[in-house]
């Protein structure tokens, strides 16, 4: 599996916000308690939890979009960029055609717009929207978009992914070809990638490793190793073991639930 | 097992549809068209006919023909054409400078919040005056000619564009700038591929609304400071109680209003091609 060099390193990473809304008392809000992870080299890794769990803060912390409160977070430096982001609910520009929206990101980073054009192209195919170059987002369909904003992800060449549950608004069936899909393109591209979502299945279905994040504050539940082999293919959701690992993390999620509800 | 008991269901069967013979599809596809065209005849016709058979005074309101009789004479005159120019030249002058004034100053004071603050209570204060209050000030500092109505159409164009400008850039969609942000766009990538696309259709809708204003601007202006100008035919017209040609020059007005106003539809639709049309026709099932 993956090489022993890390790719991402997080020690202690905490979030607080402020909380305007909120009386003086209670004015700080915990998203993240502290986080320690470490991802290595071509590995894919979720983070699974409910939906206010810190996860998609996480990664946006480590995009760079949003500061920490404490801690630290190491990138294995690269070429160009150490990481890309794939957004939730595709965020593709409506002004921009399909290609344009791919170019986005070599444009930002000062590439020439035909130059960019042409290298978007073959992540265009690999992503399977050729011949969709100068569509508009509104003329494709939710699957579309999604594989859009994979392939302007990808075209940036950072060696780390970082995908903010990307398909959580796609139906059940276009889910499950995209998630297909995003192996496919994994074993093609060779890429690093933390994985955000809320859906079981779909976390032990594309990763090495699932980490289980607790509801707010954020913190790391467990961290489990998914020994199924690959290349793998839908079918393998109907397998003992695939269930097995669903029941152990369905478990722990619940227990968490439970554990919160008594609490409050 | 087959249905036979009729009375125990409710059959639905398909529904069927009227043939169309060719001129009935023809009318269907321009009805829109076709029953805007039969309003705005059939009012002409009785308004003719109304001034024939001596309902409406022509004196007071001249009949469709007068006024046409009216626009023919009147357009051999060669003052009028220096007089439509000359109300042209306040259009577009005015409407160029607020335009080009408004986009700008509004994309920074939606963008730069500190920008906003300082220059917000400019804003309001000066827009809440009713704009004809400032006439005598302008012609203090201006005087009666061009460059003073040009200023009168600047004011209100410059805050029908800002004011909408200002809160596009601020209903700008937080996932686009983080989008940006991630890849790294600088500054100006960050206004070119996310602020200003966006704020198009605000400042489209700016626009629309200048256009109206503006025209009000010349006409008050024109009014208030007699030189030259289509404003000023109406007046005269009005002086010498001729109804028709009074008629005319205010249809010279409304003619402009519905140019500008389409031209600036078109450039609008241009800029936006990403969108879904809003009016698809819906086709009818043959």
């Amino acid at each position: 599996m993956a090489s022993s060099e890390l790719a991402l390193s997080a020690r202690g990473v905490r979030m607080e916000y402020r909380d305007r809304s909120a009386d003086q008392t209670a004015a700080r809000l915990v998203a993240i308690e502290s986080m320690d992870l470490d991802v290595h080299d071509g590995e894919f890794v979720s983070l699974l939890g409910p939906s206010g769990c810190g996860k998609s803060t996480f990664l946006k912390i480590v995009n760079g979009l949003l500061g920490a409160t404490a801690g630290e977070i190491r990138l294995r430096r690269a070429k160009g960029r150490e990481d890309a982001m794939v957004f939730q609910d595709a965020a593709l520009f409506p002004w921009y055609t399909v290609l344009d929206n791919v170019s986005y990101g070599l444009i930002c980073a000062g590439v020439k717009r035909d130059e960019a054009r042409k290298r978007a192209q073959p992540l265009i195919e690999l992503v399977g929207l050729a011949g969709f170059e100068q569509k508009y987002p509104y003329q494709l369909s939710g699957g579309m978009q999604q594989r859009a904003n994979l392939a302007r992800a990808l075209a940036v060449d950072a060696p780390l992914l970082l995908m903010d549950e990307p398909f959580a608004s796609l139906d059940a069936q276009t889910r499950e070809v995209m998630q297909a899909e995003l192996l496919r393109i994994w074993n093609a591209s060779q890429k690093t990638v933390v994985f955000v979502t809320h859906q079981i299945d779909e976390a032990i279905f594309l990763s090495d490793r699932v980490v289980v994040m607790s509801a707010r504050p954020g913190r790391i539940l467990a961290d489990i190793k998914i020994d199924l082999p690959r290349p793998r293919a839908l079918d393998m959701k109907r397998t003992p073991q695939f269930v097995a690992y669903e029941d152990q993390i369905w478990k722990l999620l619940a227990s968490q639930r439970a554990a919160t509800a008594q609490a409050s | 097992m087959a249905v036979e008991s009729a009375a125990a269901y409710r059959v639905i069967l398909p529904r069927a549809r009227r043939r169309r013979t060719r001129i009935g599809r023809w009318y269907r596809r321009n009805e829109r068209a076709v029953l805007g065209l039969s309003g705005l005849v059939g009012f002409f016709v009785l308004w003719e006919v109304g001034a024939a058979a001596g309902w409406i005074d022509p004196f007071f309101f001249a009949s469709p023909t007068l006024v046409v009789q009216a626009a023919i004479r009147e357009v051999q005159v060669s003052h009028f054409w220096s007089d439509v120019q000359y109300s042209l030249t306040e259009v577009i002058v005015g409407f160029l400078a607020s335009f080009f004034l408004a986009v700008p100053l509004g994309l920074l004071i939606g963008w730069y919040r500190r920008v906003s603050y300082a220059l917000d209570p400019w804003l309001n204060f000066i827009n809440a005056i009713p704009r004809p209050a400032l006439i005598p000030i302008v012609v203090l500092w201006f005087g009666l000619d061009i460059q003073m109505k040009i200023v009168i159409v600047f004011i209100g164009g410059f805050f029908s564009i800002i004011l909408p400008t200002v809160e596009g850039v601020r209903t700008c969609e937080q996932s686009l700038l983080d989008v940006a942000h991630s890849f790294r766009a600088s500054r100006s990538r960050l206004f070119t591929s996310v602020v200003i696309p966006s704020t198009v259709p605000f400042i489209a809708t700016g626009v629309r609304l200048a256009l109206g204003r503006l025209l009000i601007g010349v006409v008050v202006a024109e009014l208030y400071a007699q030189t030259q100008g289509i404003g000023v035919i109406i007046d005269r017209a009005a002086d010498t109680l001729q109804s028709d040609l009074m008629m005319f020059a205010v249809l010279i007005f409304t003619l402009m209003g519905v140019l500008t106003t389409e031209a600036a539809g078109r450039i609008e639709r241009h800029f936006q091609r990403w969108r879904p049309s809003a009016n698809v026709d819906v086709e009818e099932v043959v």
